[in-house]
């Protein structure tokens, strides 16, 4: 892919110390934000930031102290926001031929959206996804609690999302993130009300539930999932 | 406009505080009298010549944006966060070697290894294991006053239910309440889930925490 520049942002942020004051900006690549209903405040939820070992270990620190971060980008507003408590940290480098030193990434998510793992926060009503397809969607939900669905009923599922006003776009760097509300016990009776109704079919043939391969936002040349708006 | 000389560092340092005042005092004093200000004539009193330059080459020192974006995908970071921000590829299927105990099947079982769609007939289902994470909360309170909070994990399984007909049902290991142990037992539950929720609780595997059997509306 060219032109990486045009998609890629910026997240800044000041550290005041004793005696010195440090800027700190690097590079980047992803980045989900869910601004508040009075729409002046915001929280982010992830952001994934490319840079120096310097660079890159001063936004970890000033993720584990709860700092506000300066965002922006292309489509994406400037924003004061920061990750909030307890969030998690990934860190990794790759080396780049012709450069002396690795490059450090670092993916940072709010305790929320961590929350979203394999049964973890089951009983929670807000999920946040950092994509917006339909079977990435339904294959999440069901994961997280434990949903006994197929893939042929993502469709339908995101219908029943957007009917009831249980799916919102946030804004996003790279990505297409959506919150889903709702519970498992609300997403278990829509499924049982679909199969009532006729809406959903059944599988006929007996076996495993096998899932498409789905690679999410790091997919440059997929199409264009759809707009949860 | 205002032109302006920056001075050397050894410069700045022998200032002292009563010359920045006098030329403070000289700038106001002049901005308020234009008439005193000299006037720019046609003869320059300095000529600086610009060195000729040469080829200029432009060179990115910044990081390779398009080469990390190709390599993003393979970052170890997002490996590890995949669990959070992906769909990981499904787990590999096969058959086994040789039969399966029941031990070895309640394991996989529990492991989600066997989900998918199973039985026939009024027992037809898709069933879902599922790992769910308790965190108890214990506060205790010392002879000082002072408050101790002990947070402890728990991992325990869940097996949420799908039936053809529609209905749901979501066993669990929680023990039962007594209002709900008494609903439990009076729905019309499959013969299945009746033996896993025996009412008494002695021996029992599993709770029924909820049987969903909504007529058609």
């Amino acid at each position: 892919m060219k032109n990486a520049h045009e998609r890629f942002g910026w997240l800044e942020f000041t550290r005041v110390m004793k005696d010195t004051t440090a800027r700190v900006r690097v590079r980047l690549d992803r980045c989900i934000a869910e601004p508040t209903e009075n729409g002046r405040d915001a929280k982010l939820h992830l952001v994934s930031v490319l840079g120096g070992e310097s660079d890159v270990s001063a936004v970890w620190a000033a993720v584990h102290q709860n700092q506000l971060f300066k965002v922006e980008g292309p489509d994406f507003w400037v924003l004061e926001l920061s990750l909030g408590e307890k969030a998690e940290c990934y860190r990794g480098s790759f080396s780049l031929p012709g450069r002396r030193r690795p490059v450090r990434h670092l993916v940072a998510v709010s305790a929320e959206l961590a929350a979203t793992r394999l049964g973890a926060a089951t009983e929670n009503n807000r999920t946040i996804l950092s994509d917006s397809g339909p079977v990435f969607v339904l294959y999440r939900l069901s994961e997280r609690f434990g949903l006994p669905v197929v893939p042929v009923w993502a469709d339908w599922f995101i219908c029943e999302l957007k009917r009831r006003k249980a799916i919102r776009s946030l804004p996003g760097l790279g990505c297409t993130p959506i919150l889903v509300t709702g519970t498992k016990q609300k997403f278990l009776s829509w499924v049982s009300r679909g199969l009532r109704r006729g809406q959903i079919c059944f599988p006929a043939v007996n076996g495993p539930i096998g899932w498409p391969s789905m690679t999410g936002f790091l997919d440059h040349e997929r199409p264009q999932p759809f707009s949860a708006s | 406009m205002v032109f302006a000389i920056r001075r050397s560092r050894r410069e700045r340092e022998r200032l002292q505080e009563r010359e920045i005042s006098w030329w403070r005092l000289e700038y106001g004093r002049k901005s308020r009298n234009f008439d005193a200000l000299p006037v720019l004539t046609e003869r320059p009193q300095h000529v600086y010549t610009v060195p000729e330059a040469g080829s200029i080459e432009l060179v990115h020192r910044g990081l390779p944006l398009d080469e990390i974006e190709d390599l993003l995908p393979q970052s170890p970071a997002y490996r590890q966060a995949q669990r959070v921000l992906f769909a990981p590829k499904s787990r590999e299927r096969g058959r086994p070697l040789t039969p399966l105990h029941p031990g070895h099947v309640s394991i996989l079982a529990c492991a989600g290894a066997l989900d998918g769609i199973l039985g026939e007939g009024d027992l037809r289902h898709l069933a879902r294991w599922q790992a769910v994470k308790t965190v108890l909360r214990l506060e205790e309170e010392d002879e000082n006053g002072v408050t101790v909070i002990r947070e402890k994990e728990q991992f325990s399984h869940c097996l949420n239910l799908l039936y053809a007909d529609g209905r749901t049902a979501v066993l669990t290991n929680d023990s039962p309440s007594e209002e709900k142990g008494a609903n439990a037992a009076t729905n019309p539950v499959p013969s299945q889930v009746v033996l896993a929720d025996t009412p008494s609780g002695v021996g029992r595997k599993f709770r029924l925490e909820e049987l969903r059997g909504e007529k058609r509306a």
